[in-house]
């Protein structure tokens, strides 16, 4: 009998049977390749652990760290109940919660759930558009990359949610890198196509995403995350040699509009703004002047290429 | 579930080893530490709680590791064409930028007793193995994970596994008797 080198291994590690084991005995005495086999994987048994314990390795880079512990330590509770659109009942699927850091069930077929993300989507071209729109206004005002304004009282609390979520992304998107999406396969750019084509047939009318090619940003992806409960959709693009940039949309009842707002995140700066009860924000690792210049570019996206 | 991204930050030094010992390059291994992170966030859902946190991770981690090989190895041919692609050829191409003599794989000195010495010899052995072998030591017998485990990381057969446990362990067991017959030689030798 020929013994392979994982009987050899078996051997030695005792995992073989009595007659096995004798069968193998008999073999070796016959047999010197064998024989040497044996003897080299005997003497094998090394402390291997020891030697790489000793390994000095460097430490894991603190903004590394920062950036993962950030995200667990946020753990406000995620509330599945207030994602009220969802709450049907059927096969349920999830997905991360930026806020909570927690997975967030919710009917993966459902018809409700599904066309809640259309509707946004839907609602995402509408509401770039009119942001665009108003924030063309707000240069006019020449008061453009709102930071700290002054507002009424009763939009404190909108204020201080939309400044939580765009946090949240900026802190979820510090983990991008060029890689993440680069190997994203045609299958998902076909769901995002999907997506976008269910929403053409819902609202009846062509439905493209934001095109920032000008750029040099080509779309990536689209996902459903969560914030506190809350659908939110996130659009990746991706550019060579560069973080990927995202686009991300979330419904807010309780929000009907607020300005443009520049922001910074790690390395990353942040434009956002709520139209008609959408809060949106676009993330990347570009100056802030790029980031006016994209804004202004997505007020005509209902004209651009549609998704490659 | 609840404690997902507790645990994942728990394990971020345990991915921060392998990736380093995958991509024997800090900027490399940073980048593939957050993806890995980002991958575990968007697929926790797929996470199945019987099974070991740590090897979900490091599975994620090593598809994604391979993936950047790919990238490499393709826009260094300047072709789209992979179907033939031999992968370990491909780790092991990619590996020949490991640099044995970068800073964290050194751990001795001329100064350090005998024993760190032949622990430091066990170590540039096994960092010598072919690189498909080279993985298998570090996940089983470094990181103490068992042949399943390691099968299911490196989506390979638990025979792979074996196979290529064995092939090393024979390569190790006979550098080192080779070594003890030259120590033993260069007594005699040396002796009066």
């Amino acid at each position: 009998m020929n013994y392979t080198e994982v009987d050899i291994l078996n051997f030695v590690e005792g995992n073989l049977d009595d007659d096995q084991t004798a069968a193998f005995l008999a073999q070796q005495r016959n047999d010197p390749d064998l024989a040497e086999a044996v003897k080299a994987i005997q003497a094998s048994q090394l402390p291997i652990s020891q030697a790489y314990q000793q390994q000095r390795l460097p430490p894991v880079p603190t903004a590394l760290r920062e950036q993962v512990e950030h995200l667990a330590s946020e753990t406000a509770p995620a509330n599945p109940s207030a994602n009220t659109k969802n709450n049907n009942s059927g096969a349920e699927a999830t997905h991360y919660d930026v806020s909570s850091n927690r997975v967030v069930k919710h009917p993966s077929e459902s018809r409700i759930g599904k066309l809640t993300t259309i509707g946004l989507v839907a609602s995402l071209i509408a509401g770039v558009g009119i942001g665009a729109l108003a924030m063309q206004h707000y240069l006019k005002d020449d008061a453009k990359w709102s930071a700290g304004f002054e507002r009424p009282d009763a939009l404190l609390d909108s204020t201080a949610t939309h400044a939580r979520l765009v946090k949240r992304i900026a802190d979820y998107q510090s983990l991008y890198v060029e890689n993440t999406v680069a190997k994203v396969s045609e299958s998902r750019v076909d769901d995002a196509k999907q997506l976008l084509d269910s929403i053409d047939v819902r609202e009846g009318a062509e439905m493209h995403i934001p095109d920032f090619s000008t750029f040099g940003y080509q779309f990536a992806r689209a996902q459903e995350l969560g914030f506190e409960g809350q659908t939110l959709v996130q659009l990746v693009y991706r550019r060579s040699g560069s973080a990927p940039l995202a686009l991300c949309f979330m419904p807010d009842s309780e929000t009907q509009s607020l300005p443009l707002t520049a922001s910074k995140h790690h390395s990353l700066n942040a434009a956002s703004w709520v139209t008609e009860n959408l809060h949106y924000v676009l993330v990347a690792d570009e100056p802030h002047a790029v980031l006016e210049q994209m804004f202004v570019s997505a007020s005509n996206m209902i004209q651009v290429a549609p998704v490659r | 579930m609840k404690q997902f991204a507790k645990a994942l930050s728990n394990e971020l030094e345990p991915m921060w080893r392998f990736a380093l010992r995958l991509t024997a390059n800090e900027a490399d291994a940073e980048d593939l530490v957050q993806q890995t992170c980002v991958k575990a966030l968007e697929s926790v859902q797929s996470y199945q709680e019987q099974g070991r946190l740590r090897s979900w991770l490091f599975r994620i981690e090593h598809r994604i590791w391979l993936n950047v090989l790919r990238s490499r190895q393709i826009r260094s041919e300047g072709s789209f064409n992979k179907s033939n692609r031999n992968l370990d050829s491909l780790i092991a191409q990619n590996c020949v930028a490991v640099d044995p003599s970068s800073n964290y794989r050194l751990f001795v000195d001329d100064h350090s007793p005998e024993s760190q010495l032949r622990l430091h010899q066990i170590f540039l052995q096994v960092e010598s193995l072919v690189e498909a072998q080279r993985l298998v030591v570090i996940l089983v017998c470094v990181e103490g994970f068992t042949y399943h485990e390691t099968a299911q990381i490196l989506d390979i057969p638990i025979g792979t596994v074996m196979s290529r446990l064995a092939r090393a362990r024979f390569s190790l067991g006979k550098a080192m008797l080779a070594e003890q017959d030259e120590r033993q030689t260069a007594e005699v030798d040396g002796g009066p």
